[in-house]
């Protein structure tokens, strides 16, 4: 994970990588709230830890502080990002963004709603904790199983299931109450 | 064991989630919830993952091509020694001097041929992203005309106080006392509540308190005494498009609004084109206008009942902008000009100062031009441009025949108007958020040429840029916000400082700063709820 080149340096291994590691996740569902396009959204994460590397007060900060700092810096940088990108002349949205995941076996119709289940899901998701962003992402990305989960984390095999029950059945309630008002309409 | 169609329990949520893995859900089927719910997780921390993986590379690239590899790799072993903290001690200066030298080098530019990145946009990303920002433009939209420059101090305010927008209603403070003055049990939905970063998209005309609440309906409220006054739902927006009304604007005795349809800011061809006038006694539409054009309210300046918008065209040889002027509340046009610029991308106005109207274009290569109109003619009259180097102006100011001008190179312009020569020039990365008739008020960083977080307010003196003062929020984690304005009443200036720190609790605190001097006189803590101070 995080390590796609053997000439760079690990992301363990180096003290911006351990609060890229930390804060990452939590920044970019944040950023994505506000960016709808997945490479400009990943432009400003960059921005921020280029930030983060001109700082020189930022890991003297406690970790609340540097999410806070973190979290500030990504606000200001999608200000200014709305600020550009909307005086900009009017452009074809084609390419401006990434589909995640195959729908060409979809109705136009169930694209749309497909879409708009999936935008309602990132929002639920940037309004999780990063800790439970986490879970999710060892989850469903790297498909760890909890045991493993836990030891990544450090903390027990039950908290771990216990957050990730709480965690989908958050989801479930979204999913469901969705699904039967589609239904109704 | 039948997992289907339950909750997920903690003794057995991974064979649960194992067992719906076995099933691919049906499209059309409202059934199994849980199984569309765990197939699209998959699918949205894949691709999230995949985004980190190429950020970091990116990061990565960029650690090992500004330091060596043995600096990057063991200065950054790091953590027992913190003299070998690259961000803690001397070294930074390297680093900070190197960076900047090359950092816009890395960045991907904005020039839409310059990517590096690796992705492989879908044709039914078009879908996607209209149906995201459908969610989103509303509060993104606000960010826009909440922080647009040129109208500081142009809107009537009657009824200053502090608004919160509270879980069980909204509460109006006393400004000095900071008592409740009113409670109203209407809970307020203008605002993405997972974003708390943005502020309400509330304002205060005349005395009504106006809420854009849900993307298409506005609601207006008693400001002295917060009644409910009345409350207009339009059209819904098409499925696929999303949209937001667009900043309500009082003129000639008309609330004007406009329905913007588009995704992510950037304007669709289908967008409409009507702009209402409404009573703001009773919210009757009283106009309906459909004026040539896109007349987007939050590109537009009214004066003397006339509305100037703006649209901009272009590709990637360069922009034309195009300017109208309509009489309101008929619509009738008065003039329109058409303005090209060879390698401009970004385009901003109008601005209207002394009978002049202003637009700006940046170019490629880190350029900022202006150009002034008669405001009752539309003929060009002068341009001038400014030599700034980075991605663009923050917007334009007035002051009698000064222009000032926060720039993305991280420096304040102040220009004379009438020449376009840069009478001073200070290295703040900055927003102005507020001006009086001889004093700019800064959110900038007294500590960093490059602020990224604004911890300082700062007054400085118009005429050549000297500072007054400054005030430090000395609160570590809370900083001033971007692109919002301060409320500057009876010699004491209203700031607020967040965190930022996501989920559903924004930490904030209003500061009540001595416009003379920068001396706090009060600070109140207004944690977890969204404030408006008007």
């Amino acid at each position: 994970m995080m390590q796609r080149s053997t000439n760079l340096p690990d992301v363990n291994n180096t003290s911006v990588g351990r609060l890229y590691q930390r804060h990452w996740l939590g920044l970019f569902t944040a950023i994505g709230q506000s960016i709808s396009s997945r490479e400009d959204a990943e432009d400003i994460l960059l921005d921020v830890f280029l930030a983060a590397l001109e700082s020189r007060t930022l890991l003297q900060m406690d970790e609340q502080h540097q999410e806070a700092w973190l979290r500030r810096v990504a606000h200001n940088k999608c200000v200014d990002f709305y600020r550009r990108a909307t005086r900009r002349p009017t452009l074809l949205l084609e390419g401006n963004a990434e589909m995640l995941s195959d729908e060409s076996h979809l109705t136009p119709e169930r694209t749309v709603l497909h879409q708009e289940d999936l935008a309602q899901l990132q929002a639920h998701l940037a309004s999780l904790s990063t800790v439970q962003q986490e879970i999710l992402r060892l989850r469903f990305a790297d498909e760890l199983p909890c045991a493993q989960i836990a030891t990544r984390l450090d903390k027990s095999d039950s908290a771990i299931r216990t957050m990730l029950s709480r965690t989908l059945n958050l989801l479930r309630g979204m999913y469901t109450q969705r699904r039967k008002e589609s239904h109704h309409e | 064991m039948n997992n289907r169609n339950k909750h997920f329990r903690p003794e057995s949520v991974e064979e649960q989630i194992n067992d719906f893995a076995q099933i691919r859900p049906q499209p059309e089927s409202i059934d199994a919830p849980e199984a569309h719910l765990l197939k699209d997780l998959r699918d949205v921390y894949s691709s999230y993952t995949q985004s980190g993986e190429r950020v970091w590379e990116r990061l990565a690239r960029h650690i090992t091509d500004e330091t060596d590899v043995a600096y990057s790799t063991h200065l950054d072993e790091a953590t027992a020694h913190e003299g070998n903290n690259p961000f803690a001690n001397g070294q930074a200066h390297t680093w900070q001097r190197s960076y900047q030298g090359r950092s816009q080098q890395m960045k991907r530019t904005n020039s839409p041929t310059n990517s590096s990145r690796q992705a492989t946009p879908s044709r039914l990303a078009l879908i996607a992203a209209v149906l995201v920002a459908a969610l989103l433009v509303s509060s993104l939209l606000w960010v826009l005309h909440s922080t647009r420059p040129g109208q500081i101090g142009k809107q009537p305010s009657v009824s200053h106080g502090i608004y919160l927008f509270k879980k069980d209603g909204i509460d109006k403070l006393d400004l000095q006392t900071h008592k409740v003055l009113w409670h109203l049990a209407h809970i307020y939905h203008g605002f993405a509540p997972m974003t708390p970063v943005f502020p309400p998209q509330a304002e205060v005309l005349g005395d009504n308190l106006y809420l854009l609440d849900k993307a298409n309906t506005i609601v207006a409220i008693n400001a002295q005494n917060g009644k409910m006054r009345w409350s207009r739902t339009f059209a819904p927006f098409p499925m696929t498009m999303g949209g937001s009304l667009l900043q309500p604007t009082l003129s000639g005795g008309l609330l004007y609004v406009n329905l913007y349809v588009g995704a992510n800011g950037r304007p669709l061809m289908n967008q409409q084109k009507v702009l209402y006038g409404l009573d703001p006694a009773n919210g009757a539409i009283k106009a309906t206008l459909k004026l040539p054009g896109f007349a987007r309210l939050d590109y537009s300046s009214f004066d003397e009942n006339v509305l100037y918008y703006m649209n901009s065209y272009g590709d990637h040889s360069g922009t034309t902008a195009e300017v109208y002027a309509v009489q309101l509340p008929g619509g009738q046009p008065l003039w329109h000009t058409s303005t090209s610029m060879k390698n401009a991308y970004i385009v901003d106005g109008p601005y209207i100062h002394n009978d002049v109207m202003y637009i700006t274009f940046h170019l490629y290569q880190y350029h900022d031009w202006i150009y002034a109109f008669d405001l009752h003619t539309g003929k060009s009259l002068r341009k001038y441009s400014i030599p700034s180097t980075g991605d663009g102006l923050r917007g334009l100011y007035f002051l009698g025949d000064m222009i000032y001008c926060p720039a993305t190179d991280n420096h304040v312009y102040a220009l004379d108007a009438r020449t376009g020569k840069v009478v001073w020039k200070q290295p703040f990365d900055a927003d102005i958020t507020q001006t009086t008739s001889n004093v700019l008020y800064l959110h900038t960083n007294m500590n960093m040429h490059r602020a990224y977080v604004y911890t300082d307010l700062v007054a400085l003196r118009a005429k050549d840029g000297a500072i007054l003062w400054h005030f430090n929020s000395s609160v570590p984690g809370l900083h001033f916000g971007a692109g919002y304005t301060i409320l500057n009443v009876g010699g004491v200036l209203y700031d607020l400082v967040t965190d930022d720190n996501g989920g559903i609790n924004p930490h904030a605190a209003l500061y009540a700063v001595r416009a003379s001097d920068g001396t706090l006189l009060w600070q109140l803590p207004v944690p977890g709820q969204e404030v408006l101070v008007v």
